[in-house]
């Protein structure tokens, strides 16, 4: 059987990391070529920064996919954590209340 | 703006190109960081998630780690096209408005000398009375010729765009090629791979894939050796993992490990490639290919015993104190190597010692290596320089002429095809401290026919410091110090007055002396003196370059205790200005004519 473990608060701070991370990238979109080239060329280039622009949002998409993933893992620990708490207490009680 | 035409090839501003290539060096930027961001989470994690849960985010973390791989080479790339065009398009600029001047300076004087008869069009002929003076049509000749000059930079200029054209293409293909999101490439993509596609393609297989993928396709080592040495070095720092703690040793990312494992060949003489992996992958081939040599007894004997020299001279390698590289090894043919004492990651002063005729790796590798040590530890004392601030290469990595060919001592072809890798492995030591932003203050120290392969080298790439110890000649090709890309001042020769090898050299070549004034060289001593503590040094009585440890005790240019090894080691240092000029033919003469004076009168004097 796999081993879980989840260590939450460590888990929000690498995703705190990604996010800022993410977040600090400089702006996706190239200067047009225009004044300087033939419009063939113009052309070419605001072909493939917008292929790079496509790519570059994409993977911002996807480390922030990440982030959201790493949150929920936390997010989904801390309440089963609480749940299991709130149910120990309960069962604590059960046990106390069968005691004579 | 109006597109350019062919009349005016210059038309269009330069700074839209270098706005782009500031965004795109951003962005390079920020793909490096966000890799490196992402492999510290993938590795941080693992000490503290683990699950099936954790097992789906890592892989998708190894996505997205691809895909910001990916950027960094789309940008590198587009941005080499950027600024590959922008050079040529100030280049064509220049040309077209100094042509422009010229066609306009010859209408003017055209004009001033016709009379204002007839028109100046090209084709168009003149109507005035008695037609032109010869002075008016001289000015039209000069103008027509302008105008086909402006009509061939219009050819250069389309020329150049569509080479821009190529370029991007590639920056786009390399994604669709080189990209993590689109699975492996067929074999078909790999052998039109080139450039940043191919370096970001590779850096996303797996060791055993990258084997197979070599072992399919042999050109790909050839296509990576092709490359710019600098775009090879920001592609590999850009793999790096987290910086290692301080005093640590660098540890290779989970790439790197597949590079170095699936193609040590390859890796271990990339220039570009960062000297600790280096090293490490030229490791795995030594073992490697002495352990298949060891398992066929007497099939090749002469390599095996040059592979057995080059571990010899290693010792401990990185363990050792000083640690020690093997920072290139080709196995292929007669083998060729380099180790250097120092660790040239990290050291402030790079020294090249490029040996002359004769020289081989089984035969020699561990007396230079024992030459770069003392030469170490000689820079250490006299420069009062903490030892991991040095590191000196023994550059056994070029085919030296045999110890008797002297039909090739006298040629310079194999000089040429030194000087062509020594310039490379310059490029790449270059590139890597650039990647790593410490660049290194390097010096060249060629002897005998090794100075011949280090002014070849030297003509294109650059150094700091080039010293030519018992030269066997410098090529024609190189008329002067000047020629050299060294800053003024600082190419230095030396030969001492018993060096019976060097003359020979020089004259049955016909090649230069670089001690000789016209040479314009700085000229120093290696005959006996004393260091700046007064204490005796040893002047040279052997070509060399290594002779004090041989039976008969001579010195040469490169043993401890000389003059020439310690003005050498001033040099290496930045502190050869300071040398005394001497040791020119002029004073080598007159040393050979006392000596000659000494042996007549010794017999009478006793």
């Amino acid at each position: 059987m796999a081993e879980y473990r989840v260590e939450p608060d460590c888990l929000l701070e690498m995703a705190t990391r990604l996010s800022a991370g993410a977040d600090s990238g400089p702006p996706v979109s190239w200067p047009s070529l225009h004044a300087c080239c033939s419009p063939t060329c113009d052309a070419a280039f605001d072909e493939v920064s917008d292929a790079f622009g496509v790519a570059w949002q994409s993977a911002e998409t996807a480390v922030m996919d990440l982030v959201v993933g790493a949150v929920r893992a936390a997010d989904a620990y801390r309440e089963v954590e609480a749940r299991t708490a709130v149910e120990a207490r309960r069962a604590g009680e059960v046990a106390e209340g069968a005691a004579p | 703006m109006r597109s350019w035409t062919d009349d005016e090839p210059g038309r269009g501003d330069v700074w839209p190109l270098h706005d782009s290539a500031a965004v795109l060096a951003r962005q390079i930027e920020h793909a490096a960081d966000m890799t490196v961001l992402l492999r510290s989470a993938a590795t941080g994690a693992e000490s503290f998630w683990s699950g099936d849960g954790h097992d789906a985010w890592a892989a998708s973390l190894q996505r997205s780690s691809g895909a910001w791989r990916g950027l960094h080479g789309f940008a590198q790339a587009t941005r080499d096209a950027v600024t590959r065009y922008a050079e040529s398009l100030e280049s064509i600029k220049e040309r077209a408005a100094r042509i422009e001047g010229r066609i306009e300076k010859a209408e003017e004087g055209f004009a001033l000398t016709s009379g204002g008869a007839g028109s100046f069009g090209p084709g168009i002929p003149l109507l005035g009375l008695g037609g032109p003076s010869p002075q008016a049509l001289e000015h039209r000749a000069a103008a027509d010729q302008a105008r086909r000059e402006l009509q061939r930079l219009a050819e250069e200029r389309r020329g150049v765009e569509a080479r821009f054209l190529a370029d991007l293409r590639e920056a786009h293909d390399f994604r669709v090629s080189g990209g993590s999101t689109t699975g492996t490439p067929s074999a078909e993509q790999w052998a039109g791979m080139h450039g940043a596609g191919l370096l970001n393609g590779l850096s996303a297989l797996t060791a055993s894939q990258l084997a197979d993928l070599l072992a399919s396709d042999p050109t790909v080592g050839q296509r990576l050796h092709d490359l710019d040495p600098a775009v090879v070095a920001a592609w590999w720092a850009a793999l790096d993992g987290p910086a290692p703690a301080a005093g640590g040793r660098r540890q290779p990312s989970p790439e790197q490990q597949a590079l170095i494992d699936g193609m040590p060949e390859v890796i271990g003489t990339l220039d570009g490639v960062a000297f600790w992996a280096r090293d490490r992958a030229n490791h795995v081939t030594l073992a490697r290919e002495i352990t298949r040599l060891e398992a066929t007894p007497g099939v090749d004997a002469e390599k095996l015993a040059a592979l057995r020299a080059v571990r010899k001279a290693l010792g401990a390698g990185m363990d050792g104190t000083p640690p020690q590289e093997l920072v290139t090894l080709s196995i292929e043919g007669k083998p060729m190597a380099a180790i250097s004492v120092g660790d040239l990651d990290v050291a402030t002063h790079v020294s090249y010692i490029v040996p002359g005729m004769g020289t081989t790796v089984a035969g020699n590798m561990s007396a230079y290596s024992r030459a770069s040590k003392d030469f170490f530890d000689l820079e250490a004392q006299v420069g009062h320089v903490p030892r991991s601030e040095l590191a000196v290469i023994a550059w056994l990595d070029y085919n030296a002429p045999g110890a008797t060919e002297v039909g090739a001592v006298k040629e310079d072809f194999k000089a040429a095809a030194g000087g062509a890798r020594l310039g490379r492995s310059l490029e790449g030591l270059r590139s890597v401290r650039s990647a790593s932003g410490r660049p290194a203050d390097v010096t060249v120290i060629g002897h005998s026919y090794g100075s011949n392969v280090a002014a070849f080298a030297l003509r294109e790439s650059s150094v700091d410091h080039a010293v030519f110890l018992g030269s066997a000649g410098i090529t024609d090709t190189v008329p002067t110090a000047m020629d050299l890309a060294v800053p003024r001042g600082e190419v230095f020769a030396s030969q001492g007055h018993h060096d019976g090898w060097a003359p020979i050299g020089q004259g049955t070549s016909g090649r230069q002396d670089p001690t000789a004034g016209s040479f314009r060289a700085h000229a120093f001593s290696s005959e006996e003196g004393v260091d700046d503590d007064g204490k005796p040094l040893a002047g040279i009585d052997a070509h060399g370059p290594l002779g004090s440890r041989s039976a008969e005790g001579r010195h040469s240019y490169l043993d401890p205790g000389t003059t020439a090894q310690y003005n050498t080691a001033k040099i290496a240092l930045g502190q050869g200005a300071s040398i005394e000029v001497d040791g020119t033919p002029v004073d080598r003469l007159l040393l050979q004519s006392q000596d000659r004076l000494r042996d007549v009168a010794d017999p009478w004097l006793r």
